[in-house]
């Protein structure tokens, strides 16, 4: 297997052409402008179809006529979830229920976590959802993802399954990592 | 779905107006992922609602089939042809015209494209890179010209590979099995590690490799056509503000394979020549891509890739690089209209050198391509109305200036249907193995019995003044779905071919030489070769349909299939293999594939296929089965264990044309993979 391959690089006349678009490439890449309201609403519509692919234990629904989506009060994906409570998870109508520091709320089938608020202690049942990557390794089960303007997650099904929570395993392929 | 493609290099998502916050939670997991978050207006577009005969093959489908090639994944899709020809030569096209060097279907990966001029076609064996990067495939039958210009004649098959945010952490994966006949072990691995390099970008880096099985004889015995396979690669996304993206990706490649070649010359019983080779195919590829948002209406992307090969075969070698440009942009103007325009670049350097019975009249081509084109839609009733209307206009150094024109309509109804129509012009330039081939078939000696008396020489000779093959086709099709349990679309064409390349006798020469003491010239051989013409028009007509039932939550059916006919002028001077250049199809396919959950951790996927013979062939139809069972006992972790060509032992897939590979058959295969990520 003999490649001869740097005399043919060497014949490119365009390598030029690409050095100059990678240095181009990399000297762009500096801060992100982002666009915060649509961000945090796919978010909020990501949080959605989490909901859909995940199965709580049983009894989960019985305390509580409502699905409840915990999230810090001064998060900017309030508004956009808010706008679930028009509709329905695992045939329950969906209530948005606002933490704020040191004050706790019971019964959460969804815990988005923040920065702007402390971790809390896991609780059998509910489903935790990290704004962003590294947030909380040992308490989310699933983790928001941002690379420049894509939203993506990454799954760890083996702590929902600590909760009783279960992920499915489509849920699982769409995720980009998996612990 | 052909603003789907050409915005593939625009960006993963589709262009369109009005996605709301209720709108987004209305999407699918799948859905919301191709979505640049900050990019208000867009959202994927829908494949009902695309005016032309569309498939996709997403990851999902990649991930339950199990296979581990593009060829093998393209057997699931209506229209499309597959045959597998030897341990790395695989024959695909679409609407007919299949053979090793088909030539008018054009396969994209990312935007570059994969046709070879020196062969005349697309070499799959050089299509390395792992499944489990590939995005979704997306299959247009019918020409797609008007954006892609040359050899986007019978359908465009565009590959679309993961955004590097959507491979981070690890991936390792690999089979390993055996033949059932000729106890042939094969196998395959795939190593993969994404990387976040800031809060902007993503890279990955990939290996593979595998060791492909030789297919057997008629004796059971392995026919000479084994292959060993390496290949690198990377691509790196960086999207540093709202308005630019940048896409940065490359393969290098190193494949080993042996060849059988058996040649036959067509002109008499005599001179068959069987050539047993080692050869090799190394070649790399890079691909740059920056695209500027404007404002949510207004999109410009470039493009440039340079992709470099090397390849032995035939007793030849053949070294192709080209380059290539694409500026195009997208502008949406009011509610209305939507136009998409662009122009495109391309050279090619190949330089060809036989040294046995393969030789090119013309060793080294470098050749120029420009293009331009232009597509406009125009909206009416809220968008259930749509008209696209384009033209692509290129020159290239063969045949001069074309113009490929394309009209289409669709009308998308309240209930879940719609019903399209198009009608389109496609050219096909000829290749340089067309214009320049110089093929010894052998010599004849003299039989005196028969009333030759001096030696026969024949070759096949190209011709420089091909013109390009030309297509108008008529298109229509309906889409209807029920309730998202049942699916059907289904899609009827009648393709009107002109200017066909056929295979031709020309007219004898007598070879003269000085003989003797007065050197006068005397009839030493006469020269009777086989050459190429525009000399046939041809039609051909189909029916293409695919369904998908939704049975119960836990199993999923689907059923394509297609019928279809064709009809080829004679050509009074066509030799016995007229039909080199038209290929070998045949008349029919189905595949039904049934995916049936069994518990949260076993997947069985069962698909039974059926193909007819091969007009004009020895290669009969078939009847097979192939079956799948998954495992997975952690969400990360999955084994299966696959069988292949399960009713049968062996059966013939394709047999020669042109591409002499002797008789051989298409084994019965059963492998174990793994699959884990990390």
């Amino acid at each position: 297997m003999v490649l001869n391959f740097p005399l043919r690089l060497m014949r490119g006349r365009i390598w030029a052409w690409f050095a100059s678009l990678l240095i181009c490439t990399l000297s762009n890449a500096h801060a992100t402008t982002a666009s915060p309201e649509r961000d945090e609403q796919v978010a909020a519509a990501m949080i959605f179809n989490f909901a859909r692919f995940a199965e709580w234990p049983r009894g989960s629904f019985d305390q509580y006529n409502e699905f409840r989506i915990c999230v810090a009060s001064n998060e900017s994906i309030v508004t956009p979830l808010k706008e679930l409570e028009s509709r329905t998870i695992k045939n329950k109508p969906v209530k948005v229920y606002l933490k704020s520091e040191g004050e706790m709320v019971d019964g959460c089938h969804i815990d988005i976590l923040s920065a702007s608020i402390d971790m809390p202690a896991p609780d059998e049942g509910t489903l935790y959802v990290a704004m962003s990557e590294g947030l909380a390794p040992d308490v989310a089960m699933l983790e928001l993802i941002r690379v420049g303007r894509q939203l993506r997650f990454s799954a760890n099904p083996s702590l929902a399954r600590q909760s009783g929570l279960k992920l499915s395993s489509r849920l699982v392929d769409l995720a980009v990592r998996v612990r | 779905m052909y603003k789907s493609l050409i915005m593939t290099a625009f960006s993963a998502a589709i262009l369109l107006r009005g996605a709301d916050a209720q709108d987004l939670m209305d999407l699918s997991l799948e859905d919301l992922l191709a979505i640049e978050v900050t990019s208000v207006a867009k959202k994927p577009q829908r494949v009902d609602e695309a005016a032309a005969a569309v498939a996709v093959i997403t990851q999902e489908d990649i991930r339950k089939i199990g296979a581990t090639t593009v060829p093998e994944l393209l057997r699931y899709v209506p229209g499309v042809e597959v045959g597998e020809i030897d341990g790395t030569s695989s024959a695909v096209s679409a609407r007919g015209f299949n053979y090793r060097y088909a030539n008018k279907l054009l396969v994209l990966i990312d935007g570059r494209a994969l046709y070879q001029s020196t062969q005349s076609g697309v070499l799959w064996d050089q299509v390395m890179f792992p499944v489990e990067d590939i995005d979704r495939i997306e299959i247009i039958r019918g020409p797609g010209a008007t954006l892609y210009g040359a050899n986007a004649v019978n359908g465009v098959i565009n590959i679309v590979t993961k955004h590097a945010a959507d491979t981070l952490g690890s991936l390792v994966a690999a089979q390993t099995g055996v033949t059932t006949t000729a106890d042939q072990f094969f196998g395959r691995f795939a190593a993969r590690q994404g990387i976040r390099l800031s809060d902007n970008g993503a890279m990955r880096l990939y290996v593979t490799g595998k060791d492909v099985p030789a297919l057997v004889g008629s004796d059971e015995e392995p026919v000479n056509s084994g292959a060993q396979s390496i290949q690198a690669g990377f691509r790196v996304d960086l999207e540093p503000n709202d308005k630019d993206s940048f896409t940065l990706q490359g393969d290098i490649r190193q494949l080993d394979f042996d060849v059988t070649l058996e040649f036959t010359t067509p002109v008499g019983p005599f001179g068959s020549l069987v050539f047993e080779d080692e050869e090799i195919d190394e070649g790399y590829n890079i691909l740059g891509r920056w695209t500027h948002s404007f404002s949510d209406d207004n999109q410009l992307s470039v493009q440039t890739y340079i992709d470099d090969s090397h390849r032995t075969e035939f007793g030849a070698s053949f070294d192709y690089t080209s380059f290539d440009l694409d500026i195009s942009q997208f502008i949406r103007w009011g509610e209305r209209y939507e136009t998409v325009w662009g122009f495109g670049y391309r050279t090619v350097d190949d330089k060809v050198v036989g040294e046995d019975v393969l030789t090119y009249t013309v060793e080294e081509f470098y050749a120029e391509l420009y293009n331009g084109y232009v597509q406009q839609d125009i909206h009416f009733a809220d968008k259930r109305l749509r008209f696209s209307l384009g033209s692509k206009f290129e020159h290239n150094d063969f045949t001069g200036f074309e113009i490929q024109p394309s009209a289409r309509a669709i009308w998308v109804g309240e209930k879940d249907w719609s019903v399209w129509g198009a009608v389109s012009r496609a050219v096909r330039t000829p290749s340089r193995l067309e214009t320049s081939i110089n093929f010894d078939l052998g010599t004849v000696p003299p039989i005196p019995e028969l009333g030759l008396f001096l030696p026969l020489q024949s070759a096949l000779v190209g011709s420089q003044t091909l013109d390009a093959e030309d297509l108008l086709a008529f298109e229509a099709g309906w889409r209807k779905s029920w309730d998202q349990k049942f699916e059907l679309d289904i899609a009827a064409y009648y393709n009107d071919y002109r200017e066909l390349v056929a295979l031709i006798q020309l007219d004898p020469e007598l070879i003269t030489a000085p003989i003797g003491p007065g050197g006068a010239e005397v009839p030493v051989t006469i020269e009777q070769n086989l050459g190429v013409d525009n000399a046939r028009e041809g039609e051909v007509y189909g029916i293409e349909a695919s369904a998908l039932w939704r049975v119960t939550d836990q199993w999923e059916l689907r059923l394509v299939g297609d019928l279809k006919d064709t009809w080829f002028s004679e050509v009074p001077t066509a030799v016995g293999i007229s039909q080199v250049f038209q290929g070998l199809s045949p008349n029919y396919q189905w595949n039904i594939r049934s995916d049936y959950q069994l518990t949260p951790e076993l997947l069985t996927v069962t698909t039974l296929r059926g193909v007819g013979e091969l007009e004009g062939s020895p290669t009969e139809g078939y009847t097979d089965l192939d079956f799948r069972l998954a495992y997975r006992p952690r969400p990360q972790m999955e084994f299966s264990l696959i069988g292949e060509n399960l009713l049968e032992a062996g059966r013939r897939e394709f047999n020669s044309i042109i591409y002499p590979a002797p008789y051989s058959e298409v084994e019965r295969k059963v492998s174990a993979t793994m699959t884990l990520r990390f």
